[in-house]
């Protein structure tokens, strides 16, 4: 009988019931509610790295908008209804002499409100111990090899500020709209281990 | 011209005999010395690294006052970097790295610079049960029951091999228990009832 | 809070310390020279924050730029490259 029956049940794993547990505690003490916990869990489903896309291509298209995310990355999010609460929002502006790239090597620090959760690698002990090191040897593994004369800048997110990388815009897309644009943008490339997709990927 | 370690025939001072039952207790770091050179010079069937005689040499290179003043492990463990460094075992800055790191406790979490190996793209879809937890992070945060860096120092805080063996949401969730715990926010046996009930 | 000690442009350096908590300069700056690149504001320390205190006053945050080679004894990329990090002032000296 239990042939084709793949049921799903799975023993709980100690952290699973420390979760629950401590969940059932808090709620029981009136400190929150189980409709905030699916709320807030619901809320970083939105956040994806779409939200990122948007403010990249902002920039691309609008000069002045740029000019004002580079100076306050935080006010200008506010601009596209994106709240970046309490942290602190710096975009660094990739060029063809510089090149940025972020890391938490502490942690895991990362501008969730615009990226969503980080990728596992992100928060992996080889990514976050080699990539204030040997940027380069890293960015390699993810494909992205860039000439001697391009100037590196890592930047380790240790306090409060969150980075976001702003992408160069691909050549032959002039004249896109900026939901076109958006589409071009991936997660990679505002972490800065990647280049956004060209117009013809 | 007669080398500093070539002593025969030289002057020298009474010899102190050990007491017959108080030899010297070899301490733990010298034996394990002892155990390291004879692996590297690859006598009990290990690869050869280098020559007792390239570690004899090193020790010979030392300038008297250092030889003098050095006990006989302590030289012994200066001519192994040596030995190591030469042969491009290890290189000078590594060592130097992790003397630093050890003599100055580099505290387990705090990665950036350390070797480390390729960087698997991975990701995973995460779990609901994650996702709960995340959420209960960032609410607790966001309420002001507890701060950001209070669950950190928490997941800081865990043993080394713990923080290596568990999972991101894994540090997580024992950081935001550790921490409520702190607070008085719930006690250890409000918890271990609780789980117990649950498991 | 407390006052900002530094300016953009200045150089500055991070001390050699050691101490046991929760610390955000990470092991491998301490010592290192460079230069400020901003004033970041000013924040609760986070050392204090993390035994339940409330870490004020503010501590000015500042970000420094090191050049990788100074870093790195055996660095090998562009002698140009550099590192960013958010380093807060009462682990910062002249230099």
């Amino acid at each position: 009988m239990k042939d084709q029956d793949q049921g799903k049940y799975r023993p709980l794993s100690y952290f699973q019931l420390m979760e629950i547990s401590l969940r059932e505690l808090l709620v029981e003490k009136g400190i929150l509610t189980n409709a905030q916990v699916d709320a807030e869990v619901e809320n970083m489903r939105l956040r994806t790295p779409e939200r990122g896309a948007r403010v990249v291509a902002r920039a691309w298209v609008d000069a002045d908008f740029k000019k004002r995310l580079l100076e306050n990355g935080t006010k200008a999010c506010e601009e596209l209804g994106l709240d970046v609460p309490a942290l602190k929002l710096l975009a660094v502006e990739n060029t063809p002499q510089v090149h940025n790239a972020i890391v938490c090597t502490l942690c895991s620090c990362y501008p969730r409100m615009l990226l969503g959760i980080p990728p596992d690698w992100y928060k992996s002990r080889n990514y976050r111990s080699r990539m204030v090191r040997e940027p380069r040897a890293v960015l390699a593994e993810f494909g992205l090899n860039l000439p001697e004369k391009v100037q590196i800048r890592v930047h380790d997110s240790t306090a409060d500020m969150r980075y976001i990388v702003l992408p160069m815009r691909p050549a032959g897309t002039e004249g896109w709209s900026e939901e076109r644009l958006a589409a071009l943008v991936n997660r990679d490339s505002m972490i800065g281990v990647a280049v956004p997709k060209g117009p013809t990927d | 011209m007669k080398s500093h370690h070539d002593m025969g025939g030289q002057p020298g001072g009474r010899v102190e005999p050990q007491k017959e039952n108080d030899p010297h207790d070899y301490a733990g770091w010298e034996r394990r010395i002892d155990a390291m050179a004879v692996l590297l010079w690859g006598l009990k069937g290990t690869k050869k690294y280098f020559t007792v005689d390239e570690h004899r040499k090193a020790i010979e290179s030392l300038p008297p006052e250092a030889y003098d003043s050095m006990a006989y492990y302590e030289k012994w463990i200066v001519a192994l970097a040596q030995c190591t460094v030469q042969r491009g075992v290890v290189t000078s800055a590594e060592v130097a790295q992790k003397m630093r790191d050890v003599m100055f406790m580099r505290q387990h979490h705090d990665l950036g610079g350390r070797p480390a190996g390729k960087v698997e793209p991975t990701e995973h879809d995460y779990a609901d049960w994650e996702r709960r937890v995340d959420a209960l992070a960032v609410l607790l945060g966001s309420q002001k029951v507890l701060s950001v860096d209070e669950r950190r120092r928490a997941i800081e805080s865990l043993p080394p091999e713990a923080y290596d063996a568990m999972s991101y949401y894994e540090r997580w969730t024992m950081a935001l228990a550790q921490t409520l715990i702190q607070r008085g926010i719930i006690t250890t046996e409000e918890l271990a009832k609780k789980m117990h009930e649950r498991g | 809070m407390n006052e900002a000690r530094f300016k953009p442009g200045e150089r500055v350096r991070v001390m050699k310390a050691y101490p046991p908590g929760h610390i955000r300069t990470p092991h491998y700056i301490r010592g290192c020279v460079g230069e400020v690149e901003r004033i970041c504001g000013a924040f609760p320390n986070p050392e204090e924050l993390a035994q339940m205190r409330d870490g004020l006053p503010a501590q000015p945050l500042y970000r420094v730029r090191f050049l990788q080679k100074n870093i790195w004894p055996d660095y090998a990329g562009s002698a140009s490259d550099v590192l960013e990090v958010e380093i807060y002032q009462h682990w910062l000296e002249p230099a």
